[in-house]
């Protein structure tokens, strides 16, 4: 089980270790913090040249730059979650073998960075919104609540290949693999509209189909209201797999001195 | 295992080179599982005893390489140490600094801590040690008090 208590005691480690993580990512490259505002926006042009402007795909009446974006701020914080925590453990390998510390605090601080790329690329697409008069309603309320459920499951799926990596390296290979697949199951790149009825059932089985759509349902102002049903379910689904995540790569922090 | 094992096996553990000398005490204190508080209150010793000065806030891929070994030991000396494990930190550093870190061992010692030295210089063993364990490619050859074991050691090399 985790040790939340200890991982209290050690909270202000979560600080230092998040703010090393922002400092050593922007001070590496040449414009630094740009970065973070030109992904969203290259990618968003990539995309849109190709399905927008090429394949024409429709976009249920939305600009497919916000159709894209609206669905990329959640892809880009799961993908970016999972990502820095499958590797938390690998990359901090030399202080992980010489001094006692809770392992959590690796990925859990690169968890809370990564809410900062997703801070950015949410205020890209606010900008976007606003210059297409699309209204700011009371959905927007809901936000908090959908971004809570998104980070604990993307924690928890980040954990789970954290633990993996130990043991299994070649997940080295196959993680970009599966996120790159994980991504075209998600209707981010198009709506879930143009897949095919039978093909359907394998987007609705991926948890994130439904948080892209609630996201949506806020920012597009369009779309059916994710029931509270619905959104519980999902909450505890992220909580299971978080623990699920948390129990295994408990279990694999004492092993990776041996391993590697 | 809670109890706080301060070990600085290679000099500068969890030293990150991009982030500046000041960022460095604080983000290694809590990876020993220090409050930022407790940093603070240690932090003004620990740059005056590494020298350190005004570089305290350049990046730490600046320092030469006895300015990094002298920050990462006045670190590892000043939090927390109850148990110090040092791998050959000793051999680096100018005569001054060496002069000091000895002087700085031995006032922990006094107040009760416990240091674990590896060393090949006989010197240092016999100035801080009390207790010695030679070891011969991994299996321990002799464990006892630190002068007989440094003895025993230095006719075994002469002997050939």
């Amino acid at each position: 089980m985790p040790n939340f208590r200890e991982l209290w005691e050690y909270r202000d480690l979560l600080f230092f270790l998040t703010r090393r993580n922002l400092k050593v990512r922007f001070q590496q490259t040449l414009i630094g913090f740009l970065w973070i505002i030109l992904q969203p926006l290259i990618q968003m042009g990539i995309f849109y040249f190709i399905l927008g402007i090429l394949a024409k795909i429709p976009t249920e009446g939305v600009p497919y730059p916000i159709f894209f974006l609206s669905g990329f701020v959640v892809w880009q914080l799961f993908s970016q979650v999972v990502n820095t925590g499958a590797y938390s453990l690998l990359e901090n390998i030399g202080v992980i073998i010489k001094s006692y510390f809770p392992r959590l605090a690796l990925p859990l601080s690169q968890t809370i960075g990564s809410l900062v790329d997703f801070l950015v690329s949410f205020l890209i697409l606010f900008v976007f919104l606003l210059a297409n008069h699309f209204p700011i309603t009371a959905r927007y309320f809901l936000l908090p609540v959908l971004l809570l459920i998104t980070v604990i499951f993307s924690s928890g799926v980040g954990l789970l290949f954290g633990a993996l990596m130990v043991v299994f390296r070649d997940t080295k290979n196959f993680l970009a693999f599966i996120l790159m697949i994980w991504m075209y199951l998600t209707p981010v790149l198009f709506p879930i509209s143009i897949v095919p009825q039978e093909l359907q059932v394998l987007f609705y089985l991926n948890p994130l189909t439904s948080l892209v759509e609630a996201f949506r349902w806020v920012f597009l102002n369009q779309g059916d209201f994710p029931t509270v049903a619905n959104l519980l379910i999902s909450f505890v689904v992220a909580c299971a797999l978080w623990f699920a995540g948390a129990v295994a790569f408990r279990s694999m922090e004492n092993r990776i001195a041996d391993v590697l | 295992m809670y109890e706080r094992v301060n070990s600085l096996l290679e000099v500068g553990t969890g030293f990150n080179t991009e982030l500046s000398g000041r960022e460095n005490i604080y983000l290694n204190g809590s990876f020993l599982g220090m409050k930022s508080f407790e940093i603070r209150q240690k932090f003004d010793q620990i740059v005056g005893f590494s020298e350190i000065g005004e570089f305290i806030d350049t990046p730490v891929k600046y320092y030469s390489s006895g300015m990094f070994v002298r920050l990462a030991f006045s670190v590892a000396v000043h939090l927390t140490p109850e148990t110090l494990l040092l791998d050959e930190v000793l051999a680096v550093g100018d005569a001054g600094f060496r002069q000091k870190s000895m002087e700085k061992m031995k006032e922990l010692l006094t107040s009760g801590a416990t240091i674990v030295l590896v060393s090949h210089s006989e010197q240092s063993i016999r100035d801080i040690c009390d207790r010695a364990i030679w070891l011969d490619k991994g299996a321990v050859k002799m464990d006892g008090p630190a002068t007989e074991v440094v003895e025993k050691y230095t006719q075994f090399i002469k002997a050939g």
